[in-house]
């Protein structure tokens, strides 16, 4: 076995113990089944491209985070707007989850509904918190003081908490 | 629905995302050795192209200038200029492609350097959009010098070349002709740049903001 193909089996052991999150990624970002399956194969091989860059001072978790959650927001949706005589301009749709989406689960939807009032910034946020990574990590992972975690959260509680009062 | 309300769904989702997305270890690889789809890949396919195609431009512009000063007979632009005056315009083409491809490569790797780190959202953000723009200012830019050089080449070509050089309309209408095109160049190339990036740059500079 090559040094290469030991690295990615290597790599695709670690992915795989923590596959869940990438999933969980998708779910939050991707409005339906095409679009998740494309994020996470972006989101895989994004993963792949900057494994050199972990040096385990980080757990893998963190550090599969920090990767995932930057490729969800960087990524949108191409939609075709407005023509200027031949030429046409490109507008970029964030995608969201459809409360309409058929889920079995009823508080899956309410969570889904919930989760799509917030910005991309706020949802990151939101699935760590949810996930119990402590605000010093989600600090770490998102690039900002704990203290502004805090105030970030307390404006995610008042707009969940309007979006539950305008049910 | 509160808070803990929404963490024990949180949990209930987790068990669906194990019953139902959970992929294998071969799909995985399947996904390590797929093509990305994202807007920063094809701005880098596009430099990759514009790379190959400027490198052997300068190689094919720099012979072509060189056998025009050895060998005179030999004048690719026969039709329009003289065997100086192709050399002249081959070797000014060839030094302001290898410009354009320094640009490029400085471009390109800035964007290898963002895809291959792992920094936080901000610090990427900020990476990324910096690296965006540099492809973008690229584009641009090598619009901006090339399509000036040779369209007042030609136009030296058929309207000034015999006459000698003097400050008179023709001359001024040169360097107009000069200024004109790269002015309409980059503003062309502005437009449709904006066109095709300007919503997903405001998007992302808007995500920044809610960061700083």
């Amino acid at each position: 076995m090559s040094q290469k193909e030991q690295r990615e089996e290597e790599f695709i052991n670690l992915v795989n113990e923590s596959q869940g999150i990438i999933h969980k990624v998708c779910r939050m970002y991707c409005d339906d089944e095409i679009h998740r399956k494309d994020l996470f194969q972006e989101i895989v091989l994004q993963l792949w491209k900057s494994y050199p860059s972990f040096r385990g001072d980080s757990k893998f978790s963190s550090w599969m985070y920090r990767v995932a959650l930057n490729v969800a927001i960087q990524d949108f949706r191409k939609e075709k707007k407005r023509k200027y005589l031949f030429l046409e301009s490109v507008d970029f749709r964030e995608p969201s989850i459809n409360p309409d989406t058929e889920i079995n689960d009823e508080r899956i939807a309410a969570l889904y509904k919930a989760i799509a009032q917030l910005d991309k910034i706020e949802r990151a946020i939101m699935i760590l918190h949810l996930d119990e990574v402590t605000n010093e990590e989600i600090a770490d992972i998102v690039g900002i003081t704990q203290n502004y975690v805090r105030v970030k959260m307390t404006r995610i509680r008042r707009k969940l908490a309007e979006t539950i009062k305008a049910d | 629905m509160d808070l803990i309300e929404l963490k024990s769904t949180w949990d209930l989702l987790q068990e669906d995302v194990i019953s139902n997305d959970m992929v294998n270890e071969e799909s995985l690889m399947t996904s390590l050795h797929s093509k990305s789809k994202s807007e920063i890949s094809k701005i880098k396919r596009g430099l990759q192209v514009k790379f190959v195609i400027g490198s052997v431009s300068i190689l094919f512009a720099a012979a072509l200038a060189l056998l025009s000063m050895i060998k005179p007979a030999f004048n690719p632009l026969d039709f329009i200029f003289s065997p100086m005056e192709s050399a002249a315009f081959l070797g000014i083409m060839a030094i302001t492609l290898a410009a354009m491809v320094v640009f490029n490569l400085r471009a390109y790797a800035q964007i290898e350097a963002v895809e291959s780190s792992a920094l936080n959202l901000k610090e990427n953000l900020q990476n990324f959009i910096k690296a965006m723009k540099k492809a973008i200012a690229f584009n641009i830019y090598s619009d901006t010098l090339i399509t000036p050089i040779i369209v007042t080449w030609v136009y030296y070509g058929y309207a000034v070349q015999g006459h000698p050089f003097d400050i008179n309309l023709r001359t001024a209408f040169l360097i107009i002709l000069l200024i004109l095109t790269a002015l309409l160049s980059y503003l062309l190339g502005r437009f449709m740049q904006q066109l095709k990036f300007g919503k997903y740059l405001d998007r992302l500079c808007g995500y920044l903001e809610s960061l700083q």
